[in-house]
């Protein structure tokens, strides 16, 4: 997908930040089952978790899953995709599901950003997950 | 104990049997009072379906299945004379669908002894529906199908507890019954170590004939797959304990085991 450099870029960007970055990982759910993530994140100070997924596109279809593997792991997760359908990005929304969609016009440009541009956008994108993993924090205590 | 199947009279393939729908008062020899109707006129009564009676001055329902050879001529007459049997109050005939089948229209809903509703459904249906999770959403399908059990086992212990079970043993050996009565698996408890003060422990159970398993197995899967019992086990234990509990299936049948095993932590 075309954001894939820019998922390097922010997985670089994290681990620059302190954060722990697992590739193609698995997280074992409530339920005893492995999912797969393309990417597990860990604050090391806090144990916290964030589980992305990486794929070509979100529709309806694809709801029930995404879902069933935030039940079961209790882990805040994050899909990175090239195309989510407003609707549904509505609905992963309440269920703690966070959708980065590069079909968004502001995002449209990133496979011709110039690098410049890419560092400042992975820098906001891992702020914007700061930000989250303390939102999580501040509502857990 | 050896155990036989119970042929619930919902669905009778066939159009060479009759289906009767009685009426009676219970007291003692009105059954063998209206078979005797049915011996009189030299009809083979195939099987016989009871409701227990709320009481003992409401009427139960039987539901009276018999080879149709020999009725043509006698029905009306056997019937008339089943009627004037003093303790019964009717009977009705269910008549055969297309195809010659006799599917039940009288008893709804099904109910258990404590009055709550049951669901029938053959596994065929539970099949198809575990077949298209697991195909069409991968190892989230079975995470739903744990959750899903979960939920069913968290209302169990809420039940039981309703109904004054203080014992996790007694928890335990009581939903195994209510498991097997309702077709769903045989199962033993054979090793039970819980300390209530401590609220910790182990137990492991043996479960054969699951159906989900079976069903799994049929599908060509040859790993553990007891995805929604082990739910269901975990929140049984995890409602009456208060806390969460793992549940493993270290035997199954569709990986060749002779029996379903399954060790509880608490």
């Amino acid at each position: 997908m075309e954001g894939e450099g820019v998922l390097e870029e922010l997985v670089k960007e994290l681990e620059e930040r302190g954060f722990i970055v697992t590739r193609r990982g698995f997280i074992e759910g409530v339920s005893g089952v492995k999912h797969y993530f393309d990417f597990i994140v860990e604050d090391p100070r806090s144990g916290r978790k964030l589980a992305f997924s990486v794929t070509d596109r979100i529709r309806h279809e694809h709801v029930l899953s995404v879902l069933a593997m935030r039940i079961d792991t209790e882990i805040p997760h994050i899909v990175v995709a090239n195309e989510v359908d407003p609707s549904v990005q509505d609905l992963l929304r309440k269920c703690n599901v966070f959708t980065v969609s590069f079909n968004k016009p502001k995002f449209s440009m990133l496979s011709s950003l110039p690098s410049k541009d890419l560092k400042q956008f992975t820098k906001t994108v891992a702020s914007e997950i700061l930000k989250f993993l303390s939102a999580i924090r501040s509502a857990e205590a | 104990m050896d155990e036989k199947p119970l042929v619930i009279n919902s669905l009778i393939k066939g159009d060479q049997v009759h289906g009767y729908y009685v009426e009676a008062l219970p007291r003692p020899g009105v059954l063998w009072k209206i078979l005797d109707v049915f011996r009189k006129y030299n009809v083979n009564v195939l099987s016989i379906n009871f409701s227990p009676t709320p009481s003992p001055e409401k009427p139960g329902l039987i539901f009276i299945v018999a080879e149709a050879k020999g009725l043509k001529d006698v029905e009306e007459r056997l019937m008339k004379d089943v009627e004037e049997v003093e303790e019964v109050v009717s009977i009705e005939r269910e008549e055969a669908k297309p195809l010659g089948l006799l599917i039940d229209q009288y008893h709804f809903p099904i109910v258990n002894g404590l009055g709550l509703r049951c669901l029938l459904t053959d596994e065929k249906a539970y099949e198809a529906s575990l077949k298209l999770v697991k195909e069409h959403l991968g190892s989230p399908g079975l995470a739903l199908l744990y959750h899903e059990g979960r939920a069913i086992g968290l209302g169990y212990a809420r039940l039981l507890k309703e109904l004054g079970v203080e014992d996790l043993k007694d928890l335990v050996t009581i939903c195994l019954a209510y498991a097997k009565s309702h077709g769903a698996f045989k199962g033993e408890l054979i090793e039970y170590n819980f300390n209530p003060a401590t609220n910790k422990g182990r137990l492991v159970l043996r479960i054969y004939d699951l159906w989900e398993c079976e069903t799994a197995k049929r599908s060509g899967v040859r790993e553990p797959s007891s995805h929604k019992t082990r739910g269901m086990i975990a929140g049984l234990i995890e409602g009456f304990v208060g806390k969460r509990a793992s549940v493993k299936e270290d035997k199954c049948i569709a990986k060749g085991d002779k029996y379903c095993q399954f060790t509880v932590e608490i």
